[in-house]
């Protein structure tokens, strides 16, 4: 098996990185893949607290690249969907203590007994940023309608161009269509037309998501969300279906049509 | 019979560098005059470094070629001189001076009558954080995004929308120009003028920026173009 490696990332904190790797980890799971989410944002780890897989955790990335461990030791394996694992960062170390060579062998591990590896960055575009993106075959850029998000998005994308990356595509989260309505935020045309990528979903803004996360189970669990069915079209464009892209509206509880499809391209 | 041109006009990265060979003062600021004279808004704003070689220069001699460098609009900031005579006049007006570094800076030296003739073609976006330098024109196929700059010793043509910042005859070419199909820079720079991007464009109108009076115009593209006809 060649599993492919999937980098979650941003610039900007706090905008969903996480969240997402998590829902979209489950998702594929949900869909028959195997798959390894990895949280590489070590000395800041989250994604096992959002997954609530953080009391299971004994080893960690840095101790598998090292070999305080084996890596089948470190993965915690998801009880409540089949084929997830995870593999969790170190909260006792810094980003310096792994480099982009460690983490390109350690996905190569990985790519044999999954197929898909998803990599949660963490923010900013240093080290830590590096060692996400390098063994990355598809990057997934995850903005909020922000103007300062927006900007940061930007600067990441140019810095995966330089480093070579062919497949980048974008993630809209926290989308408020009244909010856009309005005129008070940024509509996904106007996202689009900066950072000129590849959309591959829009996620609507929802507190059911800031719930989910402190319980620890992500939306997609339950399955019956506007975002949860975001997320899961999202994991099903990566699978290569074609669905067309749309803005679910949470209060509503209804499909809400903007009256244009898309990322087809 | 033709005399050897005693004027010499570069850009380097410090300004504008103009070589005055040796010869009768009077003379050499007379020929000074007609090669700026030729283009008088070519080099308004710029400041000006003047070497003179071992010839002996007054101070009554520099201030004479001041005064002309003023009437096109430059600043004289140094003057260099193998001569000590030549030196101490200078300083004595307090200007920079020293050695002709000659040779040194010919090696920075642009080619300012050759600035727009070369281009470079820049496929976008030029994203945020990403800069573009050029000795030369360039072209923006796609647009300028928010904190990306573009930096040209001649003219800058973005083919979509300018959002980011241009900075076109960044070597001191005041006559450079910044255009785009959308005009919405966060700040425009020409030579050494410099203004902020407002939300006042003509929306789907091709627009460029140019100096006009000592400060940065914009106009429309068709407005623009009526001035070379």
């Amino acid at each position: 098996m060649t599993g492919e490696v999937i980098t979650i990332t941003s610039g900007k904190g706090g905008v969903g990185k996480t969240t997402t790797t998590a829902n979209l980890g489950m998702a594929l799971a949900q869909l028959g893949k195997r798959v390894a989410v990895v949280d590489a944002d070590i000395g800041l780890r989250n994604l096992d607290v959002i997954l609530g897989l953080e009391n299971r955790v004994v080893y960690d990335l840095v101790d598998v690249v090292e070999g305080a461990c084996r890596l089948q030791q470190a993965l915690v394996k998801d009880k409540r969907v089949d084929g997830l694992y995870l593999l969790p960062a170190a909260q006792t170390r810094d980003k310096t203590a792994v480099n982009p060579a460690q983490m390109s062998a350690l996905c190569r591990q990985l790519r044999q007994d999954f197929e898909y590896i998803l990599i949660d960055s963490p923010a900013g575009i240093e080290q830590g940023f590096r060692n996400a993106v390098v063994p990355a075959d598809r990057v997934i850029v995850v903005t909020t309608p922000e103007v300062a998000a927006v900007r940061d998005a930007d600067r990441v994308i140019g810095l995966l161009e330089a480093e070579g990356k062919k497949d980048i595509m974008l993630l809209l989260n926290r989308v408020d269509t009244h909010m856009v309505r309005r005129g008070d935020m940024m509509s996904v045309e106007d996202v689009l037309e900066i950072l000129a990528i590849r959309l591959i979903g829009v996620v609507p803004e929802d507190e059911a998501i800031l719930i989910s996360s402190n319980r620890g189970t992500p939306v997609v669990l339950d399955g019956r969300s506007p975002t949860a069915i975001a997320y899961r079209d999202i994991a099903r464009r990566l699978l290569g279906e074609d669905i067309p892209i749309t803005v679910l509206e949470p209060d509503k509880g209804m499909l809400s049509w903007l009256g244009k499809l898309w990322g087809r391209g | 019979m033709p005399k050897r041109k005693r004027v010499r006009v570069r850009g380097t990265k410090e300004g504008i560098a103009i070589t005055l060979a040796e010869g009768p003062w009077d003379e050499v600021l007379a020929e000074l005059d007609a090669h700026l004279g030729r283009k008088p808004d070519f080099f308004r704003g710029g400041r000006v470094a003047v070497s003179v070689g071992e010839q002996r220069v007054s101070a009554q001699d520099i201030e004479a070629l001041g005064r002309l460098l003023q009437h096109y609009g430059m600043s004289l900031w140094a003057v260099w001189s193998d001569s000590e005579f030549t030196q101490r006049e200078a300083a004595g007006l307090g200007l920079e001076t020293g050695q002709s570094d000659y040779r040194q800076s010919a090696r920075e030296s642009i080619d300012f009558e050759k600035v727009f003739d070369q281009g470079k073609i820049v496929y976008g976006p030029v994203r945020s954080g990403q800069r573009i330098q050029y000795p030369g024109s360039i072209i923006v196929l796609g647009d300028i995004n928010p904190g990306g700059e573009v930096i040209a010793d001649g003219h800058i043509l973005v083919w979509g929308r300018l959002q980011g910042i241009a900075h076109a005859g960044a070597s001191g070419r005041v006559d450079a120009i910044i255009g785009a199909l959308i005009f919405d820079p966060t700040q425009v720079r020409i030579g050494p003028y410099m203004a902020q991007g407002s939300a006042q464009g003509t929306p789907g109108m091709p627009e460029v920026a140019r100096v006009a009076e000592g400060r940065i115009v914009v106009e429309s593209w068709e407005m623009w173009k009526r001035r070379l006809v």
